[in-house]
């Protein structure tokens, strides 16, 4: 029994518990070791999470600055053509007031001069009634 | 009700002899050879598949391979470590031997003080020769507490003498005295059981429960037994190796 213990039992049991021990010891340093490389891979992560969001920020700043550039340029032509169009159009009612004041001057005339024959019977020079509407024209159309 | 003492006799199963001497087969000796075999068996079943994960009978064999190791490591150091077989082998046969004795049928050899007298002066022996061959004439130092005055030596030396002499009595008397009593006292109880439980059935189930719980006890102190056996062999070899 005991030459059984001794040669054959105990060096089993013995052979066991340290093979054992040495897995757990590789287990303990394998996992020390891939605990120490998460580490630094979340590490890595952390600074490549930290340059796309600052990278991500600039991006932002640019377009922003690039869709305010842009606002600005379009408002800027915008306001430009909208003058252009008005002064145009500034200029076709002067015309068109011009040519209607021209249309008007001979009715304006003949009214005026039959008005004065009406109310005080005297037929009046027609270069005075002329001068006369000329001057009214101009008083109203200043 | 049998005698409570009849469970101590030894009966010759197959006689032989040398000469004068009786070296007959016994009922002590059958089961000497059956605890040594089911040691075996359990060493050898819970070693068959040395896994990295154990079972069940694996973990029992560890077990008490580490308490062993903790118990010699403790006690011994280091310098225990050549004699850890035979303390693992001692233990284990006086553990299973004392619970194999437990069984009702079986025969509990430690309850013999020729049986745990012969270990005892075994180790008694193999203690002290490991001590002289280890330290030479230095190991009887031992006799003579260190630091202690030198005129209390004709005192002193005489005591440890004597202390020392009397280790293989105490270590045997100690196994053989626990397991005889504790044999005795659950036969008397169990004839208790039986005759009050064949008068009434009520009356019975006290001295059983009693029974029951002397039993558990028997258990533990089989256990404790074995245990105290081993660690006290300890002690004595951390004497011898290591002196005062």
């Amino acid at each position: 029994m005991f030459l059984f213990m001794w040669r054959v039992g105990l060096p089993r049991i013995s052979a066991t518990l340290e093979s054992r021990q040495r897995k757990i010891s590789d287990d303990l340093t394998k996992a020390k070791e891939l605990a120490v490389e998460a580490d630094e891979v979340l590490k890595a992560y952390e600074v490549k999470l930290s340059e796309a969001r600052s990278n991500a920020q600039e991006e932002i700043h640019r377009a922003t600055a690039l869709a305010a550039a842009d606002n600005e340029k379009r408002n800027n032509d915008l306001g430009e053509k909208l003058s252009a169009n008005a002064l145009a159009a500034r200029e076709r009612i002067d015309q068109e007031t011009k040519a209607a004041t021209e249309n008007i001057t001979p009715v304006a005339e003949e009214i005026a001069q039959k008005a004065v024959e009406q109310l005080i019977e005297v037929t009046p020079n027609i270069d005075d009634v002329k001068l006369a509407v000329s001057e009214s024209l101009k008083e109203r159309t200043a | 009700m049998a005698s409570p003492l009849k469970q101590f006799t030894i009966e010759p199963i197959l006689d032989l002899s040398i000469g004068e001497t009786d070296i007959s087969f016994t009922n002590s000796s059958l089961w000497m050879v059956i605890t040594a075999l089911v040691l075996i068996i359990f060493v050898a079943v819970g070693t068959r598949r040395s896994s990295i994960v154990p079972g069940r009978w694996q973990s029992a064999v560890e077990y008490f391979y580490q308490v062993v190791a903790d118990m010699v490591r403790d006690n011994v150091g280091s310098g225990g470590r050549p004699y850890f077989p035979f303390i693992f082998a001692l233990f284990m046969f006086i553990l299973f031997g004392n619970l194999l004795g437990l069984i009702p049928g079986s025969f509990t050899f430690t309850s013999h003080l020729a049986v745990t007298f012969a270990m005892a002066a075994f180790i008694f022996i193999g203690v002290t020769l490991i001590g002289i061959f280890t330290h030479g004439l230095k190991f009887f130092s031992l006799f003579f507490p260190h630091g202690a005055p030198i005129v209390s030596a004709p005192v002193l030396i005489p005591i440890e003498i004597i202390s020392y002499f009397s280790r293989p009595i105490s270590l045997s008397v100690r196994l053989f005295a626990n397991m005889t009593v504790g044999h005795v006292l659950l036969k008397v109880i169990g004839g208790g059981v039986v005759a009050l439980g064949s008068f009434y059935i009520l009356p019975g189930i006290v001295p059983f429960m009693a029974l029951v719980a002397i039993t558990i006890l028997e258990v533990m102190i089989a256990v404790i037994q074995a245990y105290v056996f081993a660690i006290l062999t300890c002690v004595y070899l951390n004497d011898a190796l290591h002196l005062h």
